[in-house]
């Protein structure tokens, strides 16, 4: 994680001058690398990072410090939360600069046509992988990370990692499984 | 590939194929709601437990950008600096407060006084300047008419 120190909200939430530098001078590379990522990621103009880096600090800033009042140091550090808030503004940003909606009208009628819903569909039964294990497996085989990098990412052993592999495909070869087939 | 990933690989399609929801039909893969950004960054920093995780896992397992985000915050990577445009724009954004007006008056005020200081100072020295020039030109003037010895005459010069 990255490491930092506190931060004074409530001298910031004042409109003190020098505390609001000093937060920009401290956290604008992490917001910036945020947005810069998200654009990367989604395919944009990295130009456009500055722009979004400066509508965070809008954001954060607007109607009174509230988005700011929201950071609890009890649960992140600030540069973690920033991240987090940098990300989903970038995103917001990107959405909405998606290609125009067509009316429905002009669209095709492919397009707008409600899919059949295959019996399949209907026989996952809820909870048969655990929201850790469905992480897990996307990270494995829809990420090609290893169980090193997927321990580090959560916070986990390896092994913890392999081992909730091994459980959660076990339960799926035995939803799959033909009935009255071997598992 | 060992046999073994490419079962579970196989396995895994399936389970997301068939687990995706369709439109309109609530749960399932894929529609758990997006973290508050607290929650999330919490759960960045592994400091929630398993329960409260629960949800921010289901929605990471389906965000790839949220768990590259993740991936880079657990590598502890530094961030680049930021372009200086974007630090003197944001710091823009909070305005530094007004003065006083009692402090915009006493700053006024000794603006003032250091004009008269300045002032009176230059007139006083130039007024001395002009009282001395005024005796060294008698004196010399006296001398070229009378000449440094006197009346007498033996020193003029012409």
């Amino acid at each position: 994680m990255v490491q930092d120190g506190p931060l004074d909200i409530a001298r910031l939430r004042r409109g003190d001058k020098p505390a609001w530098d000093a937060f920009v001078a401290r956290f604008a590379g992490i917001i910036h690398a945020a947005v810069a990522g998200v654009l990367q990621r989604t395919g944009r103009d990295l130009n456009e990072a500055s722009d979004l880096a400066q509508d965070v600090f809008v954001r954060l800033c607007k109607d009174d410090y509230r988005l700011l009042g929201q950071y609890d140091p009890a649960r992140a550090s600030p540069a973690t939360w920033l991240t987090v808030v940098a990300r989903s503004v970038a995103l917001d940003a990107v959405r909405r600069r998606r290609a125009p909606s067509v009316t429905l009208d002009d669209a095709p009628e492919a397009a707008i046509a409600v899919a059949a819903i295959e019996p399949t569909r209907l026989r996952i039964p809820a909870g048969l992988l655990s929201p850790r294990q469905e992480l897990i497996l996307t990270m494995l085989y829809d990420r090609d990370m290893d169980p090193t990098e997927i321990g580090a990412t959560l916070g986990i052993d390896p092994q913890t990692v392999r081992s909730m592999h091994h459980k959660a495909l076990t339960r799926l070869r035995g939803h799959f499984a033909p009935p009255g087939g071997d598992v | 590939m060992t046999d073994i990933e490419r079962d579970g690989l196989d396995l895994w399609r399936r389970y997301r194929a068939a687990a995706r929801p369709a439109s309109g039909i609530p749960g399932g893969f894929g529609s758990a709601p997006e973290p508050a950004s607290a929650l999330l960054a919490a759960y960045l920093e592994h400091r929630l437990d398993e329960a409260e995780a629960a949800p921010v896992e289901a929605w990471l397992a389906h965000n790839p950008d949220a768990i590259i985000l993740l991936s880079e915050l657990s590598s502890n990577a530094s961030a680049p600096p930021a372009p200086l445009g974007l630090i003197r724009q944001a710091r823009g954004l909070v305005a530094a407060p007004p003065r006083p007006a009692w402090r915009q008056a006493m700053a006024w005020a000794s603006v003032a006084a250091s004009l008269l200081i300045v002032g009176t100072t230059g007139f006083l020295a130039g007024h001395d300047a002009v009282d001395r020039s005024e005796a060294i030109a008698t004196i010399v003037g006296g001398d070229l008419i009378d000449g440094p010895g006197g009346g007498d005459g033996d020193g003029a010069v012409f």
